[in-house]
């Protein structure tokens, strides 16, 4: 076990876990935050996606060693229920998703593509969403939310 | 690692001795003495009772509880269509608490798309007999007969009188609303008939209709909790050793293989069943990828 300093939503936790953990279980079981979630632990599903400088990483593949010193962001960071982020807020008018498990990979990939490109065609989705999995077939609505989220955002901006 | 304290819920420890399982309107975080009280079986409640399915609080909120849980499927929201549709109160005003084994019937769980179909039943006929229950104790304080009388939004008024009216809460009044109910079949086919009967489908106003459901929400917002987001005091996490296929027989687990881990505590063997536990999460996944063990040649093998 050795120390390390993670930067996490804006604050700095300093946890106690072995540096070729991959960065997903000292956020869940050291940090205790329930949104990056355990989906196949092999990098082909998303769930466990988290932003690292921006970029949309997957946490279950990223060793603590190489996370510390950069900007991490999770599901919890973006906004608040009583603030929530455009992007959540598109999903929540959508009414996205059925069990919901995967949509913490497509809410902050979304996140991560509306920053580079706020005007994304459906091929650009599609290629920005390229192996992130939902089960239950939530497509349509997660295409209809990510639209919604990228008019209302240049609508504000 | 610690839970978090904000999320303990004193009503499970008045509750003590049961299981929780499910999730819903609930946290999940387990209060320490729950787990420190013996798993005896506390009993579900009866389902002959209607207050055992539905209760009216003071200020005429309602409550359900039922034995079905909210896995994604939207139940929760459709349950409270349906309540909100038979006992005639704004569908908002009706809370849940679902899957709790301490303090909702057996519905069985779920499974197999039956919680509409079957499950929702019940409570249909609860809340419909809740609303008779209703009536009945509305005309002795309106002074009219039940025929005279009708029901919207909480309220109970006579027709063609506007100013004769008395609310759910008052006629109530955190007082147990209760009756016997007739139970027949169990599990997922349990159900119960009272004195209500149900609307005609051509009059429904909310079933129907389009609600938000009650889930997604709290899930973008990520303040919603999966049952792997329990987390315990001293909670150990365990991982399964598997073979490559089918019908393979365990020959032999090597333990010395793993006991360098940090954090490894034990492997666990119960006939064909291997298993390791650990203090971490991540020690446990090392655990199963290294340990040992000798199977002999399966039956099948997964492509
Ligand atoms: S859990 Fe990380 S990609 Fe599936
Ligand atoms: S909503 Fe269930 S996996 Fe995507």
């Amino acid at each position: 076990m050795s120390r390390a300093s993670l930067k996490v939503n804006g604050q700095v936790h300093v946890v106690d876990v072995d540096l070729d953990s991959p960065l997903l279980y000292a956020l869940r079981d050291d940090l205790a935050l329930n949104n990056p979630r355990f989906g196949c632990g092999l990098g082909q599903c998303g769930a466990c996606t988290v932003l690292v400088d921006n970029r949309a990483v997957r946490s279950c593949m990223l060793p603590v060693s190489r996370a510390t010193g950069k900007e991490i962001i999770t599901l919890e960071g973006l906004g608040t229920p009583e603030r929530p982020h455009p992007i959540q807020k598109a999903f929540i008018d959508e009414q996205t998703f059925q069990c919901g498990y995967c949509l913490n990979g497509w809410v902050l990939t979304a996140k991560a593509l509306l920053d580079k490109n706020p005007t994304p065609t459906d091929k650009d989705m599609r290629d920005a969403f390229e192996s992130l999995v939902c089960r239950c077939g939530s497509h349509v609505r997660i295409f209809a939310a990510v639209r919604r989220a990228a008019s209302d955002m240049k609508r504000s901006a | 690692m610690a839970p978090d304290p904000a999320l303990s819920r004193r009503e499970f420890v008045k509750n003590a001795g049961g299981l929780l399982i499910g999730f819903s309107v609930l946290d999940f975080t387990v209060a320490p003495q729950l787990l420190a009280a013996p798993l005896e079986d506390p009993g579900f409640p009866s389902p002959a009772r209607l207050d055992a399915w539905l209760k009216i609080d003071k200020d005429g909120a309602i409550r359900v509880f039922s034995g079905k849980a909210e896995i994604g499927m939207g139940v929760e929201t459709a349950f409270a269509q349906m309540v909100a549709e038979e006992l005639d109160v704004p569908v908002d005003r009706v809370a849940f608490v679902l899957g709790d084994t301490a303090t909702t019937t057996d519905q069985g769980g779920v499974g197999g798309s039956t919680s509409i179909s079957q499950g929702s039943k019940p409570l249909r006929n609860v809340a419909a007999t809740a609303r008779a229950l209703l009536l009945q104790l509305a005309a002795r304080r309106l002074g009219a007969p039940v025929d005279q009388l009708e029901t919207q939004s909480g309220i109970v008024r006579v027709k063609n009188n506007t100013s004769k009216t008395v609310s759910y809460a008052d006629l109530v009044g955190g007082t147990d609303l209760n009756d016997l109910l007739k139970v027949s079949g169990q599990g997922f086919g349990l159900n119960v008939e009272g004195i209500g009967r149900l609307k005609n489908p051509d009059s429904y106003t909310v079933v129907g209709t389009s609600v938000p459901r009650r889930d997604i929400a709290p899930k973008v917002l990520g303040t919603f909790r999966y049952i792997t987001d329990i987390r315990v005091p001293g909670m150990l996490h365990g991982r399964v050793t598997r073979p490559s296929g089918v019908g393979a027989k365990l020959l032999n687990v090597n333990e010395d293989s793993v006991k360098g881990i940090a954090g490894y505590v034990k492997t666990v063997v119960k006939g064909n069943f291997v298993g390791v536990v650990a203090e971490t999460e991540w020690a446990a996944i090392r655990a199963a990828k290294a340990l040992k063990v000798t199977w002999s040649a399966p039956a099948l093998v997964f492509p």
